[in-house]
């Protein structure tokens, strides 16, 4: 008896001293989905070797998990992949620094890739050709590996195409007093913000978050919500990414009361982003790395994410969702992502105008 | 009951024939102190025990008794001093011998019985490196000793306050310590229980052979359990004697006051003698002629008698049963307590003649030094 | 007599106490370390981003928000301690479970129910509109949003503590208040309320620390908090070194917090003598009171605990209708058990030396060493993940991203839950019962195993369960210090809400409950136990 309790504290004292103590123990792995789409890739000879490869996805595990899984087993690479939000994991792979266990980091946006910039090596000529100009960086140290355009969510209910405007700068009008919906902390609303200010400088962006405060428009902390909320009526009009809105279709059908709104007039509120990937310098399986990406650039990724997550493909001669305005439909700006990385004076602008603390 | 008995003889006989006759103190304090940041817990203090002997700590609250009782048991590091148990030196310069090794019984006010264990399983709880049938005949033997046979499997909320009381005293005797510690044992339980269990644990305490250090600040409960007696003031101590040498030649004014009643009254040095307002009284002492001095007087020390021309007259009789209580007041102007049988009564305002006898004066200079003849 | 307080310190504390208590405490300041090292990074526009007055008059926003929270749940929880303890209340032992499970629904989900429940065009909207015509329900962004739905999810940490000191409160202290002319109301108020105030205090630090932390539900509802200010830099501005900065003033703010609640303990004795039967006091008759008293318990179990899981089951039932297979989530409910599991080992590991210190050797250096404990639980998990990013990764490579890690995280995190249990028991272990066992012959660290844990042990069992609640739908240090392709209930659930697939959000959502429900059977048990037991 006394004997036990002697062993109990002596079990407790080396649990506080050494956590380490359940190191070796092994986490239980959650089984993988199947994947969504059955073609395998023949191309790529098996390794000779069993690779790996560590993935930081800031993108969603529910989105782009049934691709990774199938990239894995298309060329036996074994894939391990930590999901968390965008900005989370930049800032872990800055932490981490030289330790990173990452190979890849693929990300959201372009803010997210930007600020660790430094720590990805550069992308060959070839891969980075695959996109358009404006959808790599412009040193070549990530690419874009699939489209989202920004658009204005608006109720059905309330409103139809022809009453909105061309520009996303005639919101200020006080006509839409009470009935905007913003994420205004949200990396693509800010990005956006971002394009604002390359596009009409920092007076007239300026002007526009002052009007749009002026307009007392509800705040939500990102995108979905913000879909909801003109879904539900809450709001008339949200400025958003336009994928969220097909979430909402599938899962609540066509009643849902709320559609996309592409800005016609070619200014920052049409502007198109991208979730792109890049390579860190510290991996040690570059030539794996590679392969993913140039995976993620090929026809059946490239129509998995039209397909399946409603983005845009960014590779010539991939088939957009019909569901989707094509992009050439869409006057997007003329501007290189790669210019959107100014994010601080971004957001001293939104300090100064009051919009964020 | 056989077998009971012939344990008790054993552990009787074994106490005793650790006793021997020229033994050294089991105990011994040598100007142990102990202050807090803000006072003197303890204050130089000096004691020994003799082994088989019953010492009882008296003293107002907050006079430093229970922290002697925790620096011997070693639950408190002296500041200066030394201590030894048994010829060893435990606590002191260098020196430092935990409790657990210490051989030292402590008996709580509060019991601090073990709520988690049973009976049985405190009374075990110091036994060590027994095997389980010795184990088993030591717990019995001492619940037969405090009179708890049969209950042992009960928890201690289970118990009355003086059963409680019994089992914190056979746990503290099982190990048989060298010095059992006991901390106002007794405070915790109502009167006519107190008496019964007293008398319990002295029977068992002399049947033990244990020596014993109580502290308490009940007099009657001093002097009955006492071999000898210390007074503590203020972390100091006043005085450690016989209980009966303590009470009739206090050598302190604090000792006079607190160990029974007592009243001063001012008297004068005369040639060979003291006068006061009882009389005048022979006394031998260098004192020049003429030094105020105070007698301690104590009510049941005076004989009281009517007389008109008497020396006191009654001011007030209390009624305390077995004998009434006066105060008197003197020609002089004190005013004394005097005992007298309760058949007799005497009514206010009515003189009468006092006498003081004792077999020896116990004389004080004004307020703060003392002298006894 | 020798003051207790002082007297116990009197003679040293093991060195495996206070070693473990150092180690502990080693720990705990890591974060801070990562944020000093980062904040020294900073220029001066961080400086100037600082000492504006904004940052004050957001500070001043979460100060509100935190007080606010803490006296409306403490209103709440004192009313329910007493129902579910005190009083005849009809079915009071399934109201004392219900009416702690709110704890374990993590704050975005329930912020996120609440919108869709009680929001503008939500499901009671709707519900209302058809036969009475209302279209629009009093706002709930914003401040009433936020108070609300934190006050219903924080309250359970000050019902725990109360309920804990209500079972073992000596009858006779009310008894003499009655007998003293007091009447049952005026008893409560200054004879019990008094005597329930460390406890909670104990409570209330745990939720205004919480709601401190809290960037879920605040950033659903829309009230700019100093927390949301800090993930804002995180994530927004992708500035770490901004976000350390203001993290630092959200320390100073939440050490002043912790060193008031150090306050409200005075210099009480707890542990009672153990002279005498331990008695139960009686059981109040409510007679017609027990209507509404049953209204409010009901009123809050409904708003806390009901709606929002309808919502979650209502949910599930359609996510299965069309055809969304639930599959996985048993091994990820596991995963989730077993990490928490881990976490309510070691917090109590790490607790109990702590508590021992602070206890039975109180001083300048074993409060400082307590208080120091509660850091974790006031910063932002992101900022406490992130901190072991940086020393895992780089110092301790070998474990890093592994459950040895992510334990530890935890433990940094929750350690405050399972200190106030371990504190509280030890407190009621009269120091004079260890004495004993020292003059029995038994050393200290014997002693502690003997006596001591065995005492404790209902106590610390509670506060694990505590941890492993809050360790269930822990999220941002999970996100980043578990092992690759590690999920969890909370992962899982943040998974699928954040890219709005509900369906598939709400079943693991709903396990999260599930399975935090037998941590809180056990809890109100052992509590049962404790209170009516030898303790």
């Amino acid at each position: 008896m006394r004997k036990t309790y002697t062993n109990l504290v002596a079990l407790i004292v080396a649990l506080s001293v050494l956590l380490t103590a359940c190191a070796g123990a092994t986490p239980t792995p959650a089984t993988t989905p199947t994947p969504m789409i059955k073609e395998v890739i023949k191309e790529v000879p098996a390794a000779p070797k069993p690779q790996s490869l560590t993935i930081y996805s800031g993108r969603s595990e529910t989105l782009v998990d049934p691709i990774i899984q199938q990239f894995g087993q298309a060329t036996g690479i074994e894939v391990a992949v930590k999901y968390a939000k965008t900005a989370q994991l930049a800032a872990t792979l800055q932490e981490e620094g030289e330790k990173s266990p990452a190979d890849i980091f693929f990300a959201q946006d372009p803010g997210g890739l930007g600020a660790v910039e430094d720590m990805l090596v550069r992308l060959p000529d070839g891969m980075l050709d695959q996109v358009s100009g404006w959808a790599h960086s412009p040193d070549g140290r990530w690419v874009g590996i699939s489209g989202r355009a920004r658009v204005v969510v608006y109720n059905t209910e309330r409103l139809t195409e022809s009453d909105l405007p061309d520009s996303i700068f005639a919101f200020t009008d006080p006509q839409w007093k009470g009935r905007i919906g913003w994420p205004p902390t949200n990396a693509s609303f800010q990005t956006m913000v971002t394009a604002m200010r390359v596009i009409w400088g920092e007076d007239k962006t300026r002007q526009w978050l002052l009007g749009i405060q002026a307009n007392d428009p509800k705040i939500y902390p990102k995108n979905t919500p913000t879909v909801a909320a003109a879904g539900a009526g809450e709001i008339d009009v949200g400025f958003v990414n336009h994928y969220y809105l097909y979430r909402f279709l599938q899962e609540h059908g066509e009643s849902f009361a709320a559609r996309n709104y592409h800005l016609p007039s070619g200014g920052p509120g049409a502007l198109v982003m991208v979730a792109g990937a890049g390579i860190l310098s510290t991996s040690g399986s570059k030539e794996a790395a590679q392969r993913f990406l140039k995976f993620m650039l090929s026809p059946v990724a490239q129509q998995y994410f039209t397909g399946q997550t409603f983005e845009y493909p960014l590779v010539e001669g991939v088939k957009t969702n019909r569901l989707l305005t094509p992009l050439n439909e869409i006057t997007r700006p003329q501007i290189d992502l790669g210019g959107l990385k100014d994010i601080r004076s971004t957001q001293a602008l939104f300090r100064e105008t009051g919009i964020l603390p | 009951m056989a077998p009971a008995k012939k344990s008790i003889m054993v552990i009787k006989r074994m106490a005793q024939e650790e006793k021997r006759a020229d033994s050294p103190p089991i105990l011994a304090l040598r100007g142990v102190t102990r202050s807090y940041s803000e006072s003197m817990a303890v204050d130089r203090l000096s004691l020994e025990v003799a082994q088989g002997e019953t010492l009882v700590i008296l003293g107002p609250s907050g006079c430093g008794k229970t922290t002697v009782l925790r620096l011997i048991a070693g639950l408190e590091h002296p500041d200066e001093g030394t201590i030894d148990i048994s010829g060893r030196r435990v606590a002191g310069g260098r020196e430092w011998v935990p409790p657990e090794k210490r051989g030292v019984g402590l008996v709580f006010q509060d019991y601090a019985l073990f709520p988690h264990l049973s009976l049985s399983q405190n009374i075990a709880f110091g036994l060590k490196g027994m095997k389980p049938a010795q184990r088993r005949q030591r717990v019995w033997e001492i619940l037969f000793l405090v009179g708890l046979e049969g209950l042992g499997e009960r928890h201690p909320h289970q118990l009355s306050g003086g059963q409680q009381q019994r089992v914190a005293l056979g746990r503290a005797l099982a190990p048989q310590p060298q010095v059992l510690l006991l901390d106002e044992p007794f405070s915790n339980l109502d009167t006519d229980l107190r008496l019964q269990v007293r008398e319990e644990v002295r029977r068992i305490l002399r049947t033990t052979g244990t020596t014993a250090i109580f502290v308490t600040h009940d007099q009657e409960e001093a002097f009955s359990l006492a071999d000898r007696l210390a007074v503590l003031n203020e972390g100091r101590m006043e005085q450690l004697e016989k209980p009966d040498m303590v009470y009739n030649f206090p050598t302190t004014r604090f000792v006079a006051d607190f160990v029974g009643h007592a009243d001063f009254v001012t008297g004068e040095v005369t040639n060979g003698s003291v006068r006061t307002g009882l009389g005048a009284f022979p006394y031998q002492t260098d004192l020049p002629v003429g030094t105020p001095v105070e007698v301690m007087v104590r009510p049941d020390n005076l004989l009281l008698s009517p007389d008109p021309e008497g020396n006191t007259t009654v001011v007030e009789r209390r009624f305390l049963g077995p004998f009434n209580q006066y105060v008197l007041r003197l020609s002089s102007g004190d005013f004394i307590h005097a005992n007298a049988p309760s058949a007799v009564v005497y009514a206010e305002g009515i003189r009468l003649r006092a006498e003081l006898r004792v077999a020896c004066l116990t004389v004080f200079l004004d307020a703060t030094a003392s002298e006894v003849a | 007599m020798a003051p207790v307080g002082r007297a116990a310190g009197a003679a040293r504390p093991p060195a495996v106490v206070w070693l473990s208590a150092a180690l502990v405490a080693a720990a705990m300041v890591l974060p801070m370390v990562y944020l000093v090292v980062r904040a020294l990074g900073a220029g001066a526009e961080v400086w100037e981003l600082l000492f504006r007055g904004r940052t004050l008059a957001i500070l001043a926003r979460s100060v509100v928000l935190a007080a606010v929270v803490t006296g409306a749940s403490t209103v709440i929880a004192v009313v329910l301690a007493w129902l579910t303890v005190r009083t005849d209340l009809p079915l009071r032992r399934w109201w004392a479970v219900l009416t702690i499970l709110p704890l374990v629904i993590p704050s975005y989900v329930g912020a996120f129910l609440i919108i869709v429940g009680l929001g503008p065009r939500g499901m009671l909207q709707q519900f209302l509109e058809g036969p009475l015509g209302i279209e629009r329900l009093p706002e709930i962004y914003g401040f009433p949003g936020a108070m609300l739905i934190l006050t219903l999810l924080s309250y359970p940490y000050v019902l725990l503590t109360v309920r804990a000191a209500l079972w073992r409160l000596d009858p006779a202290l009310e008894e003499a208040s009655l007998s003293l002319g007091h009447g049952a109301w005026d008893t409560f108020r200054r004879v019990t309320l008094p005597l329930l105030r460390p406890a909670i205090a104990a409570g209330a630090l745990l939720v205004a620390l919480y709601t401190l932390s809290d960037f879920g539900a605040v950033s659903l509802l829309r009230y700019e908090t100093f927390t949301w200010a800090i993930y804002l830099q995180y994530e927004a501005a992708l500035d770490r070194t901004a976000a350390s900065a203001l993290s630092l003033v959200l320390v100073a703010l939440a050490l002043s917090i912790v060193f008031l609640e150090a306050t409200s303990r005075g210099r009480a004795r707890y542990h009672r003598s153990t002279v005498g039967a331990v008695r139960r006091p009686a059981t109040v008759r409510l007679g017609k009171w027990r209507w509404p008293a049953l209204a409010f318990c009901g009123g809050i179990a409904l708003f806390a605990l009901a709606i929002p899981m309808a919502i979650l089951v209502y949910w599930v039932v359609r996510g299965i209708a069309a055809g969304e297979a639930l599959g996985q989530v048993w091994g990820v409910a596991l995963n989730s058990a077993y990490v928490s599991g881990l976490a309510a080992l070691a917090c109590v590991a790490a607790a109990l030396p702590v508590a021992y210190l602070s206890v039975r050797h109180p001083g300048r250096i074993s409060n400082l060493l307590e208080r120091i404990s509660y850091m974790g639980f006031a910063l932002p998990g992101i900022v406490i993940a992130l901190a072991l990013v940086f020393f895992g990764a780089n110092f301790v490579t070998p474990i890093y991203q592994t459950v040895a890690l992510l334990i530890f995280a935890y433990m940094v995190l929750f350690l405050p839950t399972a200190l106030g249990a371990a504190r509280a028991s030890l407190l009621q272990v009269s120091p004079r019962v260890e004495e004993a066992a020292r003059s029995l012959g038994r050393t200290p660290l014997q002693t502690m195993a003997a006596i001591t844990l065995p005492l404790v042990r209902q106590g610390v069992l509670s506060g694990a369960a505590l941890v492993f609640l809050v360790t269930m739908k822990e999220l941002p240090a999970t996100l980043l210090l578990s092992p690759i392709g590690f999920k969890t209930l909370a992962t899982t659930t943040w998974a699928a809400s954040s890219e709005a697939f509900f369906a598939k959000a709400a079943a693991p959502a709903l396990l999260i409950i599930a399975v935090s429900s037998l941590a809180v059977a056990i809890m109100s048990w052992q509590e049962r136990r404790g209170g009516s037991g030898s303790g």
